[in-house]
């Protein structure tokens, strides 16, 4: 068979389809309904609960700010953490931003491009949330002044300050090396691989490889 | 193929909705068939397009054919559609209720050649499929790089290497 044998037979297939298809009317009525639940809502529905999420937090430390104000150590840690918060918080309205941009009856390409602007936003909002490693103590702080209004910095010796200082820096390097690699294009690496996927999701991967066949030319 | 104006989206979006999905259901049975390889995955594509179908509505332009418009929600849908492999959990249950019921028996006197044809068009890559299936419509060259984004001559190259997979396929 050849491509304009092939074309005839699927005209007269479109023909029959026509005429003999039969669509569940009643059926079509209540998925109709349920076009909520399309994968590109639940998508923006989820982002828009965390940024709910994000927003509390927002909220919650600040009211600790302005509530415990003074040069303490919980105090900085609370709003190291809330800057993160934010991020959060303008990465995930940035992410519905972005949803709702997508356009399903524009070409093949662009659509592809601004599933992929989704993907990658997420990645890299991922990549500022991470930055916050390296200053885990702020956490422990905080966390302690919470739930045993306890400051502990002011209790560490100047060894332990140096210790947790120190593990800071390894993290810190270890942080920056990683958001260094994740990037698409090293996905080889088992680790990378896992991690990008992880964050980004398999779709990002298919979809950059659909970019990429949309442009090869040669075979 | 029909063109509808915009004029004619005055009549309420319900009805509309249900007249394109009727008149045009084809071209969804058709990608579907050709982006799924079992049916459960194809009952979630159809719904997902069906979705989106509902959903861009509101955005038609009628500058665009209904069927170009169509093609082009359905084609972004299905390649960017995430296909869970459902054939082993649902491997001894029957989809009872399907919003597209089309059997292929209908056409028994090219039953086979179609299931072929279906066979082909599965084994190319996401791209490859969009473009011979809007070829397969009869749409020219020009059409087919303006609904991908691509130029002329990348849609003339992918028709020629899809010829050539053909020709390897029949020898």
């Amino acid at each position: 068979m050849n491509l304009e044998q092939m074309q005839s037979m699927w005209q007269d297939h479109s023909e029959k389809l026509d005429e003999c298809m039969s669509v569940n009317k009643s059926l079509l009525e209540e998925k109709k309904i349920e076009s909520k639940k399309s994968e590109l809502n639940k998508l923006i529905v989820a982002r828009s609960l965390e940024s709910f999420l994000f927003f509390v937090i927002v909220f919650s430390l600040w009211k600790y700010i302005v509530s415990s104000w003074g040069l303490t150590a919980p105090v900085v840690s609370a709003f190291i953490l809330n800057i993160f918060a934010i991020i959060g918080l303008a990465g995930n309205i940035g992410q519905i931003a972005l949803l709702s941009k997508i356009d399903f009856s524009k070409s093949v390409k662009e659509t592809m491009i601004d599933l992929i602007a989704v993907r990658s936003h997420n990645l890299n909002v991922f990549k500022l949330i991470i930055l916050s490693i390296p200053l885990y103590m702020a956490y422990v702080f905080l966390g302690y002044e919470i739930v045993f209004d306890v400051d502990l910095f002011s209790l560490m010796s100047e060894e332990t300050k140096i210790a947790f200082a120190s593990i800071s820096l390894v993290f810190g390097g270890l942080v920056v090396y990683l958001i260094k690699k994740l990037k698409p294009e090293n996905r080889d690496n088992k680790l990378i691989g896992w991690l990008f996927n992880e964050v980004s999701g398999e779709r990002l991967t298919r979809l950059l490889d659909e970019v990429d066949n949309l442009e090869t030319v040669s075979a | 193929m029909q063109i509808l104006q915009k004029s004619e989206m005055n009549v309420d979006k319900h009805g509309l909705y249900l007249e394109i999905i009727e008149k045009h259901k084809g071209i969804i049975f058709k990608i579907t068939r050709s982006y799924c390889k079992n049916e459960f995955d194809r009952e979630d594509l159809t719904q997902e397009i069906l979705a989106q179908i509902w959903r861009s509505l509101d955005t038609y332009n009628d500058a665009f054919k209904i069927t170009t418009w169509m093609y082009r929600v359905a084609l972004n849908v299905a390649i960017s559609f995430y296909r869970k492999d459902k054939s082993v959990s649902h491997k001894h249950t029957e989809i009872d209720d399907k919003l597209l019921s089309y059997d292929m028996n209908q056409e028994a006197e090219n039953k086979q050649s179609l299931i072929k044809l279906y066979e082909f068009i599965s084994e190319l890559n996401d791209i490859d499929k969009a473009v011979l299936l809007m070829y397969l419509e009869g749409e020219n060259q020009s059409e087919i790089a303006a609904n991908l984004n691509i130029t002329v001559s990348n849609v003339s190259t992918k028709i020629g290497r899809i010829k050539e997979k053909l020709k390897q396929k029949a020898a």
